[in-house]
């Protein structure tokens, strides 16, 4: 399954093209999509949210991940802080945007699993400054592309495409009424964004630290923060770990069964 | 190479490197080694403030001092275990002086669930005491007919102890898009419900000469196991539900010439159904229940339950559900509107519940009505409360609650209960 994290906009090729100059923005932007991020996932991941006082809360979670053809299943079994403990949340991502995600979340208070609908992604994942959009795939072509810079950032050759929302109704989604998206040349992973919010603030984002596991690139600490004008309010930190590819998850393993039964 | 004039590009890209207060560095979590066992829970400490003169408890009504403990055990990939622990304790009553009707509300030790759960194949069973939630709405049960409730201070109890868990071996068969389940409840386990006198069981809706007799619980033997079955269905962008049971009716009835109090079994069946399109959710259900006792008639009824509601996510942080319910009695004699019934033949119920999670999922703002009759004119309750999460593991929460009157004698008589609440929870 693709790193559902690094959908967020790194995504990646492990192909170079042989004319990499050629190429226009769309292309790039296509070949950042079709980047190969791994199918039957599991990891643990560690959110550390940083308010403007440096007030930190962590939050940890174990990941399961699975292509369904172009569609992608998901589990996220929260462990910390104990309050939501064991609640858990299934989601079944499909590519056609035309199509509502089907989402379902445990809730161990009530001992109930609700569904959830909601088109909105613009909210925060998880009290992070990651939104749901930024965890989830987007579609390619709902946005207009084109080649701002090209450019080295920190020893790496960079396209910086300016990504801008074909309609309005992904501006309202998805949050974000432009974005800036530097792509690396050798490896087409998404290395930093910025995301330009809709009530005036922006969102930067930093790969601090990404390796190839299992000869998938994997972004394995991803920095988030919202800025308003210089100052930034709130940062978050993504840690992946224990992170494993091709395991023997069942299709059925995505089931409002397991999201009850938890780890 | 530059392929065009960027400036604000050029500045923003100097923003990654700013130097700034917040500390980003990266911060070592010790990742907690996996054990076969593990404990937690959580301490609270709750205050109310019963703000109207005329309040059976006036001023402060509640220190209760709450402590929730969990054992949770994994004896293999396919089997674990769990077993919760509850001992409440509230200095009110003795510092107060308050007396006659405190019960356990004052003092209190229980076990919640305590269950084993395994898998083999497509087949889950789970033995012991345990919750099970049936339908789909938040606010209004229709067919949520399986667990009593502690129904002791109406509108004020926690979600996660309003049901009461009840002894029960539940076998369940997965079979793609479906679950098919069957249970037999061992417990003849009753709702808890305020102590007579008190401020959520006032005398005073009864006749003066009414003597209210005491209950006598439901034997818990093999002649008395209740049943349950259900078939869960799951579908894009649908969920369906059929039930059936055989429960006790958590109502009481008087018996042997009004001598005693008493509960008795039920049939149900019924249905629940969630339609997801874009931000909204449908939601009906519908629960028919049979051998229904009244104490102003001696012939057993049937009532039919129906619900519809709808619930909106697509304003950013904020979720707002409504439903609306209706509870029919087939051949309804007019002296069930008379003490101690009090029932219409159509009852209506509606539930509003809107709540707003701000400050990065640290503070969420909640507003919760519930109001019966078709002009609401029977009475209800409206609740406002904010949580916040001080820190990962101390939460805060403090609002109010209004009890508003009406036709109906109970919710009158409460009517005088409105408090301002406070709590402070400590998660280990």
């Amino acid at each position: 399954m693709k790193n559902r994290i690094l959908k967020i906009t790194l995504l990646l090729s492990l192909v170079l093209p042989m004319s990499a100059f050629a190429l226009t923005a769309l292309e790039i932007a296509e070949k950042v999509d079709a980047v190969d991020d791994g199918d039957n996932s599991i990891s643990t991941m560690t959110m550390i949210l940083i308010d403007k006082k440096n007030n930190k809360r962590v939050r940890t979670m174990k990941t399961f991940g699975k292509d369904k053809g172009v569609d992608k299943l998901s589990i996220i079994y929260f462990l910390k802080p104990n309050d939501v403990k064991n609640t858990s949340f299934l989601t079944y991502d499909y590519k056609d945007s035309n199509k509502d995600d089907d989402q379902w979340l445990y809730l161990p208070a009530l001992k109930k699993t609700k569904r959830i609908a909601s088109t909105d992604k613009s909210g925060s994942f998880m009290g992070s400054d990651f939104s749901y959009a930024d965890m989830t795939d987007r579609d390619v072509k709902a946005y207009n592309y084109k080649i701002k810079k090209d450019t080295v950032v920190k020893g790496h050759k960079v396209w910086i495409l300016e990504v801008i929302p074909k309609t309005q109704k992904t501006v309202d989604e998805y949050g974000y009424t432009k974005s800036y998206m530097f792509v690396r040349k050798d490896n087409f992973m998404v290395m930093q964004a910025i995301h330009f919010l809709t009530d005036g603030k922006k969102k930067f984002m930093t790969v601090k630290k990404m390796e190839k596991v299992e000869g998938i690139w994997t972004g394995l600490v991803i920095e988030m923060k919202t800025k308003k004008g210089k100052r930034t309010t709130h940062a978050t930190i993504l840690k992946i770990s224990d992170i494993k590819y091709n395991q023997d998850l069942k299709e059925s393993y995505f089931s409002v069964r397991q999201i009850e039964k938890g780890l | 190479m530059t392929l065009g004039l960027a400036d604000d590009l050029d500045d923003l890209m100097g923003d990654f490197e700013q130097e700034e207060d917040i500390n980003t560095t990266i911060v070592d979590v010790v990742q907690e080694k996996e054990s076969w066992i593990t404990l937690s829970g959580d301490y609270t400490f709750s205050t109310a403030y019963n703000y109207d003169k005329a309040a059976t408890i006036e001023g402060l009504s509640r220190l209760r001092n709450t402590l929730n403990l969990t054992l949770d055990m994994e004896f293999s990939k396919n089997w674990k275990s769990k077993v919760e622990m509850k001992a409440l304790g509230d200095p009110v009553y003795e510092l107060r002086d308050i007396s006659g009707f405190t019960e356990t509300l004052e003092e209190e030790q229980e076990f919640k669930e305590a269950y084993i759960q395994g898998t083999m194949g497509n087949f889950d069973l789970k033995i012991g005491r345990q919750i099970t939630v049936w339908g789909k709405s938040d606010n209004i049960r229709i067919t949520d007919v399986i667990n009593p409730l502690d129904n002791r201070e109406i509108g004020m109890v926690d979600i996660e102890n309003l049901r009461l868990p009840v002894n029960t071996s539940k076998l369940s068969y997965f079979a793609g898009d479906y679950a098919f389940k069957v249970a037999v409840i061992h417990e003849a386990r009753i709702q808890k419900e305020a102590a007579v006198g008190s401020e959520f069981f006032p005398s005073s809706i009864f006749p003066p000469a009414f003597v209210i007799p005491s209950v006598i619980d439901p034997e818990s033997d093999k002649d008395s196991a209740q049943y349950t079955t259900s078939i869960d269905g799951t579908f894009s962008g649908w969920d369906i539900s059929f039930y059936a049971a055989k429960v006790l009716d958590q109502r009481w009835h008087l018996e042997n010439s009004n001598t005693i109090r008493t509960y008795t079994p039920i049939t149900m069946s019924g249905f629940a159904l969630n339609i997801a399109s874009g931000s909204w959710i449908f939601k009906t259900e519908s629960a028919l229940l049979d051998d229904l006792r009244y104490n102003t008639t001696t012939q057993e009824k049937r009532r039919l339950d129906s619900l519809v509601g709808i619930e909106y996510s697509g304003v950013k942080d904020v979720t707002t559900s409504l439903e609306v319910a209706n509870r029919h009695i087939f051949d309804y004699e007019a002296q069930m509107l008379s003490a101690p019934d009090y029932v219409r033949k159509n009852e209506m119920q509606t539930a509003l519940r809107s709540s707003y999670t701000f400050d990065h999922d640290n503070a969420t703002l909640t507003y919760l009505a519930t109001v019966t009759g078709y002009e609401f004119q029977d009475g209800g309750f409206q609740r406002f409360w904010l949580d916040y999460d001080y820190s990962d593991t101390i939460k805060l929460t403090t609002g109010f609650i209004d009890y508003f009157g009406g036709e109906k004698p109970y919710l009158e008589a409460i009517s005088v209960n409105d408090r301002l609440f406070f709590d402070f929870k400590y998660s280990f």
